[in-house]
């Protein structure tokens, strides 16, 4: 039983309640690895949503205003869903005002984000009630295409912690779906 | 943090699953409290506000106008 919950979580869980009733969705990367444990800080979350047509986007981000989440994106919300997340640009979306952290929202783009929202995951380490990528999704991403210092201790701490999980073939496997779709 | 850091402290969450959470709690909720503390000083400068905007890109007028 995971003893508390922090202040990234409880804005996490609140954000992710409502996307649950509207998309299937991919909390992925950095806040994968730190409600695994991983002791870093971050200033925004990122989740992947399955593409919505316009009305039902709408009828999602009222429910988000509703509940407090408002978008640092100036606009309309035809403007915001046209300019941004048609282009496979993301929105951040903040909670009551307080601009961290933030959630970087996107749509699913391509066939690589729509197999790893297939292949979600709930992991009881993290004590959360949300859908990540999987061990190995995660550890392609930061070991294959974002390899910063961070990303790779992010892949290391992954590593460490899921030994049971971690499965190389996959983790290949993914690192080539990785270099087809994104490099 | 070095690399021996990690393995440790990764190790420690593995083996220890019921008690890490709430010393990472108190770590990560101290970054947020830093922050906040800061925004609220950096709002109480002349034009503080067009300065946090200007800092982290906010164009939203709603958000301006509640911060």
């Amino acid at each position: 039983m995971i003893a508390d919950r922090n202040i990234l979580d409880d804005f996490v869980l609140k954000f992710c309640s409502i996307v649950e009733k509207h998309a299937k969705y991919i909390v992925v990367s950095g806040f994968f690895a730190i409600a695994s444990g991983r002791t870093r800080g971050t200033e925004d979350v990122d989740i992947i949503i399955e593409q919505l047509p316009l009305e039902k986007y709408k009828l999602f981000h009222e429910e988000l205003k509703k509940a407090g989440f408002s978008s640092m994106q100036p606009g309309t919300l035809e403007e915001i869903y046209n300019d941004y997340l048609k282009e496979n640009l993301s929105l951040r979306y903040i909670y009551k005002g307080k601009f961290l952290p933030n959630m970087e929202l996107k749509f699913a783009k391509d066939k690589l984000d729509e197999i790893q929202i297939e292949n979600r995951q709930r992991y009881a380490l993290t004590g959360l009630n949300v859908w990540f990528s999987s061990v190995n999704v995660c550890i392609a991403f930061k070991e294959g295409l974002l390899k910063s210092k961070k990303d790779l201790e992010d892949a290391q701490h992954i590593r460490l912690v899921y030994p049971n999980l971690v499965n190389e073939q996959e983790i290949n496997k993914y690192k080539g779906l990785i270099r087809r779709y994104r490099l | 943090m070095t690399d021996d850091f990690i393995v440790r402290w990764a190790t420690y969450v593995r083996e220890n699953p019921t008690k890490w959470k709430k010393q990472h709690t108190r770590f990560i909720n101290a970054i947020f409290e830093k922050h906040y503390a800061w925004k609220e000083r950096m709002l109480a400068l002349p034009n503080g506000k067009e300065k946090l905007a200007k800092l982290y890109g906010i164009k939203n007028k709603e958000i301006l106008d509640k911060m």
